[in-house]
């Protein structure tokens, strides 16, 4: 299946029509526009609109702040709501009340920020005067005297016994301890001029520093009261602007609506500002897809006006034309592992069709269990139909997952493996088979690649390449293909049996593919190159033999993944097994078989997906990819909070 | 006719053991350069813990390859089976592979893991290329726990 056919649009209009026009492209939501301020034909009027961006910030901020104060039940997975454009439209007009709020929400918060910093100090006054609550003095009063030394201040508690043994005997000197920690001793000190140098040289040695008092005034404790009444006013303050402020989280819908509305809004401006205008008209131009041509005209004579001009072209191979796929429902979804890899150019074939059976045949292979199939199926689907919205695409991981699933409960029953027992298998036990579940899954790797190949080889012939695709690809599927049936009646004497008819013919064919293929390469090899180069061409050809070698092989992580995931589900149930005897084991092993089989699904799934992309992004894209496509955006109504409707006439 | 079950069960352990080291530096080096990226921004956090766990996968072998062994030895069916020496030391070969070149796949893959992490830090859309990046390594490891327990399940 190609990739869809895109046209180039270029459209001429009148400025004051610009708006509408674009609204109505936002709505239909189609056309990928391209940015356009290089061009210096016409020349670039920049008037971004400062405003809404602006409004975008403030309310954005406002619901970051009120969320937590949400009172709404929401359930863990819920689809986006929905809500008509037209809806939106009406909320951007009346966005004043909504706005105040948002502001009114910012001037608390700068309120209460203030409040609290005051809060902060007050407690750290309150900390800093605690330890001194016993003193009977208003602090002012620490001060010498004419004749007597006032002091109070701390002594590090290490050195605090030194201290007191050193002045218990001084009788010029009152002292008295006020409290102490692990830090420090609060000490409040009086003695005599006449003992100054002595003591002072003692109070160093001890670490003692005297404790300044200026940032309050009067008894400590009368201090602490007061201040503490100042906390619980403040506190009663802080409850009020936070009761006013969750008492606005009612907006909050107002606000997410709003906030889309901003968002549409913004994207319309911004891509506006990528055009190229003059004082009177405007140009644009993109891609859309060429069976919506007719619809585009539509569009654009509808809201256009009497004067444009719009020219809908054939792209030609120079134009960098955006990629877009199209694909069913069930291919759909891979598009997002395709993506992950880069985008395919426009002109190639479209990789996800092939890829996506592959991708969860293989991960059913590595999962290889029914029963931890059932549960990702279920699971994934669950989550998936949760949070899908109403009308569009729901998340493409997820559903790739739930599919994968169904491709695991698939490949558990032809294994035979149900939640790590073994039952009877369709088609053979890997643990007792290993040889030929070995087999299998290289098998699987050379149609992998043989399919590769024939996507190469396809495009080839749809772009007159034939001579290419018969020397680059027919002949190393010819090889491989007649290798693999060459070798069964050998891969059937593994497994202790007599070849049948059946495979004695296949090995017949076989052995002819495999000599055309290898004289196909060596021969053909070399086309397209010129004389020496046509010669040795075919033989260094041949030494692309161990890339498709090594290919294969690759394909061998499909067992060892699987196997892996086995042996664990097939341990866990012995385990549990062998805890059950009493009801405390039966619980106990209960929780082990449900615990280790989860952690078991989790970890391996995990692996099976990553390892199924790798087989797809080396092996197989390796084959027939073309790099290097540009995505194609449409331009559309994104919101976040919401899943709005378009709502046009000609909507499918 | 005792020392096949003693070969049996060293191997069982060194394919644990080695594969099991392998795996926790490999994840504790993913796992400072997700903090790393996490003080920056917690909404990464899922992104960031996948690929933190990639290699921990080798451990799992590992554990995979001593239980095969183990099944072997009939542990988990009440009576030992008395294996010949010779099909204990081959056991223990076995083991090796998975032990080996899980304990420096492991180390290698959380060095990619990390350096997978930072580029999820900067570019948040790149996790899916990150895994990719770091599963490739883990390549190796796969290959040699077939390897193992091809040897483990045929003999």
């Amino acid at each position: 299946m190609p990739i869809v056919l895109q046209k180039k649009v270029t459209l001429f209009a009148m400025q004051e029509k610009r708006n509408n026009i674009l609204v109505a492209l936002q709505r239909y939501g189609k056309m990928h526009i391209e940015k356009d301020v290089e061009d210096d034909v016409l020349e670039s009027v920049v008037n971004k609109s400062e405003t809404v961006a602006l409004e975008h910030e403030i309310i954005d901020w406002a619901i970051s702040e009120l969320k937590p104060l949400d009172l709404r039940k929401k359930p863990m997975l819920q689809p986006k709501d929905v809500i008509s454009f037209d809806q939106l439209k009406k909320n951007f007009n009346e966005r004043k009340n909504t706005l105040d709020i948002a502001y009114a929400v910012k001037k608390l918060e700068e309120k209460r920020l203030a409040i609290n910093s005051k809060l902060i100090r007050l407690e750290n006054l309150k900390s800093s005067i605690e330890p001194w609550i016993d003193l009977q003095l208003p602090v002012e009063a620490i001060k010498d005297t004419e004749n007597c030394r006032i002091t109070a201040g701390t002594v590090p508690t290490i050195d605090a016994q030194e201290f007191y043994s050193e002045i218990s005997d001084n009788e010029t000197l009152h002292y008295q301890k006020l409290y102490a920690d692990k830090d420090n001793h609060y000490v409040f000190l009086i003695y005599h001029n006449s003992e100054n140098e002595e003591l002072s040289q003692l109070l160093s040695r001890v670490g003692y520093s005297s404790t300044n008092f200026s940032n309050y005034e009067g008894v400590p404790r009368d201090v602490i009261v007061d201040i503490e009444k100042q906390i619980e006013e403040i506190q009663v303050k802080k409850d009020k602007i936070e009761a006013e402020k969750s008492n606005h989280a009612k907006a909050l819908p107002d606000m997410e609506r709003l906030l889309d509305a901003l968002m549409i809004e913004t994207n319309r401006k911004d891509k506006a500002d990528d055009l190229q205008t003059t004082q009177y008209v405007f140009k644009l131009h993109g891609f859309i897809p060429a069976h919506l041509e007719e619809e585009l005209r539509e569009i654009v004579a509808e809201c256009a006006g009497e004067a444009y001009e719009l020219t809908v072209q054939e792209t030609i191979d120079t134009d960098d034309v955006p990629t877009l796929y199209e694909n069913r429902a069930f291919v759909r979804p891979f598009e997002s592992i395709t993506d992950m890899f880069g985008k395919s150019k426009h002109t190639a074939m479209d990789p996800n069709v092939t890829m996506a059976p592959f991708f969860a045949i293989f991960f059913g292979m590595m999962m290889s269990d029914a029963g931890y199939g059932l549960i990702i199926a279920v699971l994934a689907s669950f989550i998936y139909f949760k949070t899908k919205p109403k009308y569009g695409d729901g998340n493409k991981l997820i559903r790739v997952i739930a599919i994968s699933g169904v491709f695991t409960i698939f490949w558990g029953i032809l294994y035979g493996g149900y939640m790590g027992f073994s039952l009877k298998p369709l088609l053979f036990n890997p643990m007792q088979e290993p040889m030929l579940t070995l087999g299998l899954c290289l098998l699987m790797g050379v149609i992998h690649i043989i399919v590769g190949l024939s996507v190469r080889a396809a495009t080839l012939i749809k772009r007159g390449q034939v001579m290419n695709a018969i020397s680059q690809q027919f002949t190393w599927i010819s090889f491989i293909a007649g290798l693999v049936m060459f070798a069964l009646p050998t891969l059937a004497g593994f497994v202790d049996q007599e070849p049948s008819t059946l495979f004695l013919v296949l090995n017949k064919i076989g052995t002819v593919m495999l000599f055309a293929g290898l004289g196909g390469i060596i021969v053909l090899g070399g086309h397209g190159k010129k004389g020496l180069g046509r010669i040795f061409g075919g033989l260094s050809s041949l030494s692309e033999i161990t890339g498709y070698m090594s290919d294969i092989l690759s394909y061998s992580r499909l067992f060892g993944l699987g196997l892996a995931t086995g042996v664990i589900g097939m341990v866990v149930n012995t385990m549990a097994g062998m805890l059950t005897g009493s009801v405390f084991g039966w619980i106990f092993a209960g929780v082990v078989f449900v615990g280790v089989h989860l952690f078991n699904i989790a970890i391996n799934a995990l692996g099976a997906y990553v390892h199924s992309s790798r087989l797809q992004y080396v092996e197989y894209f390796g084959k027939f990819f073309e790099d290097g496509g540009r995505d194609f955006k449409p331009f559309k109504i994104s919101a976040r909070y919401h899943e709005v409707l378009p709502e046009i006439n000609n909507k499918k | 006719m005792e020392m096949g079950l003693v070969y049996g069960f060293i191997g069982a352990a060194f394919a644990a053991i080695v594969a099991g080291i392998g795996s926790a530096i490999g994840v504790s080096i993913a796992g400072q350069a997700a903090t790393g990226v996490i003080a920056e921004d917690p909404d990464k956090f899922g992104r960031v813990l996948l690929l933190q766990l990639l290699p921990g996968t080798q451990g799992i072998y590992g554990l995979v390859v001593a239980l095969m062994i183990m099944l072997n030895l009939g542990v988990f069916a009440g009576d030992l089976i008395a294996i010949t020496e010779t099909k204990g030391m081959i056991l223990m070969v076995g083991a090796i592979p998975t032990g080996v070149v899980g304990l420096f796949s492991a180390i290698y893959q959380g060095k990619v893991s990390a350096a997978g992490i930072q580029l999820v830090g900067r570019r948040g859309d790149q996790s899916g290329r990150a895994l990719t990046m770091s599963a490739m390594v883990e390549t190796y490891a796969v290959f040699a726990v077939l390897i193992s327990l091809l040897v483990v399940l045929l003999v």
